[in-house]
């Protein structure tokens, strides 16, 4: 048990650090620098002079060797420094720091939300496969899921902000307090969340429920006179959540797509705008820095699903090794 | 039956669609950056859609805002079923190349795929490839994930030993044998993905990270028109409406056909037949 | 249509069980279950034996009242200790079961649920029928029948934590906890090695004496039937062909298909008299090893094997599995590499891997795999799959191939029209045929069947046999059986090694092994080995 926590734990750290690998390549190794964005942002990049290029990057560092600028910058990670702005100059951490926890809450509402939605609806229907109410349900997942955040977002807006004004279509929070005070302004973005990411697990927790519930194990229940609603709860549904938790959990990675843009759909104040913007004018420290910290949120939420399944699947707790 | 009624449903719409998105440009009465009339106008006589921001025709700009929208997508699509089979064949084949490309695609399946459209357009600028290529790469984990266990559950296969114990190449066992065996288990999923990189590449878009104004794509479209919900909600519904029948379209009919294809499989799976008569009794 | 023997003897005045002119059909009206009837008194043993196919499953299940999705029982009455199990509505009949009837699943490892604690899915079925004062002493009870142990910390175990043994039991103490007037047990001694069989055996005689219950015992195993049974009700197609008493049925069948069915079923202890074949070795194998890479461990699967097969002959590797049969059978196809040891065919060298030997080496030597759902190409056609053998041996010219896929489907008795058959269109043994049929396309030497049979039912597995003794007659071919039953090895082999763990325990011809002077390992093997001329007392 102890030696799966652990190992699950080291992969964690694994992704991530392949990942900040990942990100800094891309970062430094694709064509074009920090020096040639600055200058062509800048005025008159046509008189730029080699020699003036050459200054900037030894001034900013990039004549050094890849991997030493790499452990420079992992190095400040991990004391807690993220590296300037190319743009405002202005410390990474400084300008995430003001609107991570609004980012934050919004993710968490929308996690809370979604799991015993997703995991509610999807046994529901998955209990009674072919049933009318798992045709209704698995029909409206396929059309909700399938749409786009922003299309979501956008229709969302055009009935529930203008065609019937009860609620903001702009998330305005005042600096300094929380969204969590104003509650209307975090509606419209969590059910677009909850829109686009629920049905992908609903789809999953129905379509294991379903294969639970034509188990052997459940007809043998059945044979055995137990009442129909303890095999649901009892024995299918603990056997259908063990295979949809790391589903869950890969559903945070699309959460991290959906949070970018339903914040920017809503100008709601979380650090999206901000990597929306840092990404067209390609912002490098400052890209790298925030997609590390989405690296990390993820493998978190994937270790806790891992975790989940640990505690469900009594297989794992007491067989290492059993995975692979 | 509610079902087969619901797919031909979506294969019509689906069809209707797509033969907009390729005849559109001959259609739409306008060039598609031709300034017609005020920003913001209402539906009139010259503009069955008003005009957007730019006082553009939004009818011509959505019959010309179509084939970017698909024909991104199921280019990033191919181009994701193609990488992913071919890592998920190779790893299936050979322990060595098993080693060496899983250990990546399990990274790379944690990695939300918006951080890999934010690193490349951020690495290398905006554009189509980026989006394309971000796309595609976001497919490659999951299928090579599923090619690679069907790979390894049908060679073990009596079929595929026999073939190889007569002297067959790998090349001709893996084209006649394993192929042919996992094309239903690759396919099937095959609506859903060009569903959701209808969403991803359309997401991009919307973001700025691919295709730039002035061209017209369905998806940049809601994002130019934004700002005049309240003036002209046409310029921002249609194209929005578009991209939605569009992808519930190609993800119905896609789970239809992932049905089928199950069930072909399924019907060709060993049974009895009725002719087992005991040989002794005949 | 019922069969007119004999009605069973009622000593007890009323039956246990009495099922009357039950049938089952499918939603669409494809009948499963025609008109069948039988009744069963406490403390005796009813067997339903048929084939796969036959219903017996069907006729089982509606013993508590149950069909499987997608079936209605359609007529008949199925009565158990007084009480009308049949026509009521679900919520009565769930009440029933565990406590008037319960069930004994083919396979326990499936049937205990994964996620739960062996106590706690004794106690709940306990609670379902409203039992809570006493539930300790109870299960106690029937863990003590069931020989299992008693302890707090078995009833915490989960299913993955015991022996198939052990779940075995554990699934008949849930059978046992309410005392039930009737237990069903479906093929409760199939997948089982021929010794723990006669455990479990034993222990169901032992049990009804125990708990005078009625048991019903569904098989596909005529010869696992004789010997436990009392009366015996013989299914085929969804009928009962015959029932009465067990002596009876089984010493003087009056069906043409019970008689097909008992002349199929190989009998170990018959071997008729075969010379050993005494020709030179054509294959020969010296102090072959060979083993599997287990994780990081490796796992020796074969241990220095010495082996000699004669030409025309027919050589059986017989062993429990993982003894090392399959694997020798693998190395010599060319298709695992052993750590050891050589190879000659007719006296030239074999190359470990097929792809290095010469290519009439690889067609010298032919494999034929165990299962047939696994054999043959889903996707090909069985003409295409022969077509494309005879091409890639070059052993016929492009003209001439239809014509040798005919006289090759002629060889194995298969009709020539099922060249253009997909093997989902035939059955299981048309499909080994077929199978063979691909493998003497390459017009070989040798023959490799592993385990050909073990998957079919045992009129099929007759069929296929003999055909294996024609065309070892016809064709001159040596074959190498690998197989796990001593009945088939008592039909067609000529010699016989036995394999324990990866080393050749015994080896000799068929008859001295198995009859004129058995190995005190192969006659624990015999004596566990039902068969139908040892009688009860």
């Amino acid at each position: 048990m102890t030696s799966y926590v652990l190992g699950r734990l080291a992969a964690a750290a694994g992704v991530v650090w392949a990942a900040s690998v990942a990100i800094f390549a891309a970062m430094q190794l694709l064509p074009g620098d920090a020096v040639d964005v600055i200058y062509a942002k800048g005025a008159g990049s046509g008189t730029v002079s080699p020699e003036q290029k050459a200054q900037l990057r030894a001034e900013l560092g990039l004549d050094r060797p890849v991997v030493d600028r790499y452990v420079d910058w992992m190095s400040g990670v991990l004391r807690g420094d993220l590296g300037r702005s190319l743009f405002s100059g202005r410390e990474v951490t400084e300008i995430v720091g003001a609107r991570l926890p609004n980012t934050l809450a919004l993710a968490a509402v929308a996690a809370v939300c979604l799991a015993p939605l997703a995991i509610a609806l999807g046994a529901w229907a998955g209990a009674r496969a072919g049933a009318a109410r798992d045709r209704v349900i698995s029909i409206g997942s396929v059309t909700l899921g399938s749409l786009p955040e922003f299309v979501t977002a956008t229709l969302l807006i055009a009935v529930f902000a203008f065609a019937w004004p009860v609620l903001p279509a702009v998330s305005l929070v005042a600096p300094g307090t929380s969204p969590l005070l104003t509650p209307e302004v975090l509606v419209l973005p969590v059910v677009t969340l909850l829109a686009v990411m629920a049905p992908q697990t609903i789809r999953m927790v129905r379509a294991q429920m379903a294969e639970a519930m034509t188990s052997p194990y459940v007809r043998m229940a059945r044979l055995h006179g137990i009442p129909e609603r303890r095999i649901v709860t009892r024995h299918a549904l603990r056997n259908a959540l063990a295979p949809a938790m790391p589903l869950l959990a890969g559903s945070i990675t699309w959460l991290v797509g959906g949070i970018v843009v339903v914040e920017t759909v809503f100008n709601y104040p979380g650090v999206s705008q901000d990597l929306v913007r840092a990404i067209a004018q390609r912002d490098l420290p400052y890209v790298q820095s925030v997609t590390l910290l989405f690296a990390v949120v993820t493998a978190t939420g994937y270790l806790a699903a891992d975790l989940a399944v640990v505690a469900l699947a009594p297989r794992l707790r007491t067989t290492p090794g059993w995975r692979r | 039956m509610t079902r087969s009624w619901v797919t031909r449903g979506a294969l019509g719409v689906l069809g209707l669609l797509v033969a907009a998105a390729i005849a559109g440009p001959w259609l739409a009465p306008y060039p598609p950056t031709d300034v017609v009339g005020a920003p913001f106008a209402p539906p009139g006589p010259g503009a069955p859609l008003g005009t957007d921001y730019l006082g553009g025709d939004v009818a011509s700009r959505l019959l010309h805002g179509g084939r970017t929208v698909i024909g991104l997508a199921l280019a990033a699509t191919a181009l994701g079923l193609f990488a992913g089979a071919a890592v998920g064949v190779a790893a299936g084949l050979s322990g060595r190349a098993d080693a060496a490309l899983m250990r990546p695609i399990d990274v790379l399946l944690a990695v939300p795929p918006f951080l890999v459209l934010a690193v490349l357009a951020a690495g290398s600028g905006r554009g189509m490839l980026v989006v394309v290529g971000a796309t595609a790469l976001a497919n490659v984990p999951g299928i090579a994930r599923v090619v690679r266990a069907a790979v390894l559950e049908t060679r073990t296969r009596g079929y595929v030993e026999v073939a190889l114990a007569r002297g067959e190449s790998w090349l001709s066992v893996a084209g006649r044998d394993i192929l042919p065996n996992i094309a239903a288990t690759m396919l099937s999923d095959v609506g859903s993905r060009v569903s959701a990189a209808i969403a991803m590449v359309a997401g991009a878009n919307f973001l700025g990270f691919g295709l730039q104004p002035p061209t017209a794509d369905w998806a940049l479209m809601v994002a130019e028109n934004r700002s005049g919900l309240a003036l002209q909600p046409w310029a921002v519904l249609a194209p929005a409406t578009a991209i939605a029948v569009l992808t519930i379209a190609v993800n119905i009919g896609g789970d239809q056909l992932a049905a089928r294809l199950r069930g072909a499989a399924g019907r060709r799976r060993f049974r009895p037949a009725a002719d087992d008569v005991p040989a002794a009794a005949r | 249509m019922r069969a007119a023997t004999s009605v069973p003897d009622r000593v007890d005045t009323r039956p246990a069980v009495a099922v009357e002119g039950l049938c089952v059909q499918t939603a669409a009206g494809r009948p499963i279950v025609t008109d069948v009837s039988f009744s069963v008194a406490a403390g005796n043993i009813l067997a339903v034996i048929g084939e796969s196919g036959s219903g017996k499953t069907t006729t089982a299940l509606a013993l508590l009242g149950y069909a499987n999705p997608g079936t209605v029982v359609v007529a008949g009455t199925v009565i158990v200790a007084d009480r009308v199990i049949s026509g009521r509505p679900e919520r009565e009949t769930r009440r029933l079961r565990s406590t008037l009837v319960s069930y004994v699943p083919q396979d326990p490892t499936q049937a205990l649920n994964p996620a739960r604690r062996v106590g706690k899915q004794l106690a709940e079925i306990l609670r379902a029928h409203g039992h809570r004062a006493d539930a300790g002493a109870v299960i106690g009870r029937a863990l003590a029948q069931a020989r299992l142990p008693t302890d707090k910390r078995f009833l915490r175990r989960y299913p993955h934590q015991l022996s198939g043994g052990q779940r075995q039991r554990v699934v008949i103490a849930q059978a046992l906890l309410l005392n039930p007037a009737v237990i069903v047990l479906d093929e409760p001694t199939t997948g089982l090695d021929a010794l723990t069989q006669q455990e479990v055996v034993a222990h169901l005689d032992r049990l009804r004496a125990e708990t005078n219950t009625a048991l019903v015992y569904v098989t596909h195993d005529v010869a696992a039937a004789a010997g436990i049974a009392d009366q015996v009700v013989v299914m085929h197609a969804g009928r009962v062909v015959e029932q009465g008493d067990a002596a009876t049925v089984l010493r003087r069948p009056a069906a043409a298909y019970t008689r097909g069915l008992l002349a199929a079923v190989p009998d170990a202890r018959r071997v008729p008299d075969r010379p050993a074949g005494d020709g030179a070795a054509l294959v020969r194998v010296r102090g072959l090893t060979a083993g599997h890479r287990d994780g990081r461990r490796g796992v020796v699967a074969a241990d220095n094997i010495d082996l000699d097969l004669p030409a025309h002959s027919c050589l059986a590797l017989v062993g429990e599995s993982g003894s090392g049969k399959t694997t020798i059978g693998r190395c010599l196809a060319g298709l695992h590499r052993p750590d050891a040891g050589a190879l000659t065919l007719g006296g030239e060298p074999l190359a470990a891997e097929a792809r290095r030997r010469t290519a009439a080496h690889r067609r010298d030597i032919q494999l034929v795999c165990q299962s047939p759902g696994e054999s043959m190409n889903p996707r090909r056609t069985i003409g295409a799959e022969l077509a494309r053998v005879l091409r890639h041996h070059r052993v016929a010219a492009r003209a001439a191939i239809p014509g040798r896929i005919g006289e090759l489907l002629d060889s194995v008795r298969l009709p020539r029209a099922m060249a253009d058959r997909y093997p989902a269109q035939m059955s299981g043994g048309e499909l080994q045929r077929a199978a063979i049929a691909r493998a003497l396309a390459a017009e070989p030497r040798v023959l490799v069947c592993d385990e050909i049979t073990s998957a079919l039912d045992v009129s099929v597995q007759g069929g296929v046999l003999e055909l294996l003794g024609d065309l070892r007659r016809e064709r001159g071919l040596a074959l190498l059986l690998i197989t796990h039953d001593l009945g088939v090895v008592a039909a067609v082999a000529d010699t016989v090694a036995l394999l324990r763990h990866g080393r050749i325990a015994v080896h000799g011809p068929t008859r001295q092994v198995l009859h004129e002077d058995p190995h005190p390992l192969v006659r624990r093997l015999l004596a566990a080995t039902p068969h139908l001329t040892d009688e009860r007392s």
